[in-house]
């Protein structure tokens, strides 16, 4: 009755403030703009107009995928996870401080209600207006996605225990702070300061996952070169010695693909680059290629171990950065749980194939691997850790609500 | 602790963090269905005991029972109503839902909450703005609604602190009467007010607090029992009258110095303390007498009856005879003053250093 009570009273609270209804007729908007777009043959559509693509088109995306990469892409990640959140911020930040300013927190302590429930409620109260605003945005968007995809898709509502599971984590610190300050905007500039903060450690995350992936890949590659070179050199030296029949077993070889990037890969094709074969070389074409061969093998391993050191200094700083995301709040990671349950791996694969051959492939392969990597990641690890964190700063805070004088 | 306490605590104490001691070992008791006023001067700890009571803030040392439990018992609240001085309601809400809100969060059935919130609105004069939001309300209705909402929980123990606070005389006129009205119902009731008035009207007994002690509490009756006296005053016109009560004053005795001052507090009109007889009657009733009027320091009516049939035999006119009491602002100001200089002791509470320093002087 008595929690009850308060989460009526939240909602009253939550109604009577304009910001509520203005964020209420944003997400409406949202989601009519989001009704609004649609796929044709060649490109997307967006009321009348049609936006010409290649790559979008009903040919090539079904309806289903594409709403679903719309509501968790623009409609979750920009919409729910950074709009209506600061909007939730502004609201909400002085949730804690009005409750308990002089005058107001005496009646509340006075009722027979233990502070720590009335803390812990007062802060589940406080996810009233992201639960509200993402269960009728992710209900509305559900209803786009079955009229206009044609697919009935009861998985976008993740989206409403995901965004307040998000948002729980920010607001537990809001509340904390705005506890300790007793400041509605010392609590909203403080958790702002601490998202961003939390921003760029995700953004450090993914981009050094990438390079790290990119890296490892080519140290797989160089190696894989190398040992291609060292191979050669084992034959080019038996031509020399006169053993070509018996110890060149790479005596047909022709010369390997030439690496469209002219690094690495490109230099340990010159000395093939006339596609002379080895039993067609004189003594002295032999010495060449072979001189030639082993600077180039100890340009390579220079280059290896360069590239195996930043591999394992990109592995190092990484491995830092998740070891601090360990003991924070995950919310970037906690928002793309969304995706693995929206978007299965296949599109994911698909994806990156279609990119294929549109630029930089090591840097698509790389990409793909990476999101790969972050959607494997455990959710013990994703939410349980951020849970701890969240725990452990409402334990705090409630025991400081407990202990304070009023 | 009795069973007809409604409040009994022993050597409450309580200092804040920067050394602040806003109480410093107070004892109080409150007998069930009694209206008891707290009075003192700012900073003398009256909000810092009934938060101590209501759980707001922890006491640094506190014994006794409120309602038959330890003090710091969540259960008991239940059962007790509390109006809080610069109270703030939610201002979205409107005055019926302040008292479901508060009453919901007392644990009253909701059933009980849709009877008792109509009542209560007819009882503080709230009824015809029951459905507005509070922003609306001008301070006196705050008020009014705090008293009903201090009532949803059907309390034994209802705390009101500075309840007239704000409110215009008709309203305290009101709630005067909504206070009457607990206590017929045989509630207890702790008021805290700066109102004396209002107190004096209204209270079975009080207690002083300065410092963060108690000064000193009683019936108003008890505590200026030994400060009432009955003053005559004579109608004397022209000079011949004026030496008749001359003669008639020489009569009742000398002037003796020796007498000391006939109240506990030192307190007489003004207009005897430059008394021209100070004398005491074989009775042992002490009289002062100036160039108009006689004090005699008894309560006994009987005991002035021979004074004012001597003044007759000697042909004076009385025009007034009067018992003085003192009234509640006056006990006020004797506790608010020091003794030993006369001065209105400082508003707020003793800090720590200071309080040292005083127990220290006390000890030498």
């Amino acid at each position: 009755m008595k929690t009850w009570a308060l989460f009526v009273d939240a909602y009253r609270e939550l109604n009577s403030k304009k910001l509520f209804w203005i964020t209420m007729i944003l997400s409406g908007l949202v989601v009519a703009i989001f009704g609004a777009i649609g796929l044709r043959p060649n490109g997307i559509g967006i009321l009348w107009f049609t936006i010409p693509s290649d790559v979008v088109n009903s040919e090539l995306v079904d309806a289903a995928t594409f709403y679903k990469s719309i509501f968790t892409g623009f409609g979750v990640r920009f919409w729910l996870s950074i709009i209506a959140t600061v909007l939730a911020l502004v609201t909400t930040a002085g949730m804690i401080p009005d409750f308990i300013s002089g005058g107001s927190i005496e009646l509340m302590l006075s009722k027979p209600v233990s502070r720590t429930r009335l803390y812990l409620t007062k802060f589940a109260t406080g996810l009233l207006f992201v639960g509200l605003q993402v269960g009728v945005f992710s209900v509305a968007s559900m209803l786009v996605i079955g009229i206009r995809g044609g697919v009935w898709e009861p998985g976008i509502l993740l989206a409403i225990p995901i965004v307040v599971l998000f948002y729980s984590y920010l607001f537990s610190v809001c509340a904390l702070i705005g506890l300790v300050t007793r400041s509605t905007l010392a609590a909203l500039l403080l958790t702002v300061l601490l998202w961003f903060v939390l921003f760029l450690l995700n953004s450090a995350d993914e981009t050094l996952l990438l390079f790290k992936t990119q890296t490892e890949n080519r140290v797989v590659q160089q190696s894989s070169q190398l040992e291609t070179q060292r191979d050669r050199l084992v034959s080019l030296r038996s031509a020399s010695n006169g053993e070509t029949e018996v110890g060149a077993p790479d005596a047909n070889e022709t010369a390997p693909e030439e690496d469209e990037t002219g690094g690495f890969l490109g230099r340990i094709g010159d000395e093939f680059r006339e596609g002379q074969r080895i039993e067609d070389m004189d003594e002295e074409d032999l010495a060449s290629q072979i001189e030639r061969l082993e600077d180039q093998i100890r340009v390579n391993e220079t280059d290896l171990e360069e590239t195996e050191a930043a591999a394992d200094s990109l592995a190092a700083w990484h491995g830092r950065i998740v070891a601090v995301k360990t003991v924070l709040p995950k919310t970037r990671d906690t928002l793309n749980l969304l995706d693995r349950y929206l978007i299965s791996d296949q599109a994911i694969e698909e994806s990156g194939e279609s990119r294929r051959g549109q630029g930089n492939d090591e840097f698509n392969e790389a990409g793909v691997q990476m999101t790969q990597e972050l959607r494997d990641r455990s959710i013990w690890w994703v939410i349980g850790t951020s849970l701890i964190f969240e725990a452990f700063i409402l334990a705090l805070g409630s025991w400081i609500f407990s202990r304070r004088d009023f | 602790m009795s069973s007809d306490a409604a409040l009994d605590l022993r050597g409450v104490e309580k200092v804040y963090k920067k050394g602040v001691r806003a109480l410093q070992g107070m004892d109080i008791r409150i007998d069930r269905g009694e209206v008891f006023g707290l009075l003192g001067p700012n900073g003398a700890g009256k909000s810092t005991l009934i938060k101590i009571l209501m759980t707001v803030i922890r006491p640094t040392k506190c014994e006794g029972h409120m309602l038959g439990s330890p003090i710091g018992t969540k259960s008991t609240l239940a059962r007790i109503g509390y109006l809080p001085e610069h109270h703030r309601f939610p201002d979205y809400l409107t005055g019926a839902q302040v008292l479901d809100f508060y009453a919901a969060m007392a644990g009253v059935p909701r059933a009980e909450r849709k009877r008792r919130a109509p009542e209560l609105l007819e009882l503080v004069g709230m009824s015809a703005w029951a459905d507005r939001k509070i922003r609306m309300y001008s301070k006196g209705m705050r008020q009014r609604v705090g008293i009903a909402q201090a009532l949803m929980n059907d309390p034994d123990l209802v705390l009101l602190d500075e309840p007239t606070d704000g409110v215009d005389p008709v309203g305290r006129r009101d709630i005067r009467r909504v206070v009457e009205r607990i206590r017929q119902d045989g509630r207890t009731v702790l008021l805290n007010s700066h109102l004396l008035s209002e107190l004096e009207m209204v209270c079975d007994r009080v207690a002083i607090l300065v410092q963060g002690r108690v000064r000193t509490h009683g019936t108003i009756d008890d505590l200026t029992v030994d400060q009432r006296y009955y003053e005559i005053e004579f109608e004397l016109e022209g000079e011949p009258e004026a030496q008749r009560f001359a003669r008639f004053r020489s009569a009742i005795g000398e002037h003796d110095d020796k007498i000391e001052s006939p109240t506990s507090a030192g307190r007489v009109s003004s207009m005897f303390e430059r008394s021209r007889t100070r004398t005491r009657l074989d009775c042992g009733t002490i009289v002062l007498a100036t160039d108009v009027s006689l004090a005699a320091f008894t309560t006994e009516a009987r005991r002035i009856q021979q004074l004012i049939d001597e003044a007759r035999r000697a042909d004076l006119t009385v025009k007034r005879v009067h018992l003085f009491r003192p009234s509640l602002e006056d006990l006020f100001m004797d506790a608010v003053t020091d003794l030993n200089t006369g001065k209105v002791l400082a508003p707020g509470a003793e800090e720590k250093s200071k309080h040292r320093a005083h127990t220290e002087e006390v000890a030498s």
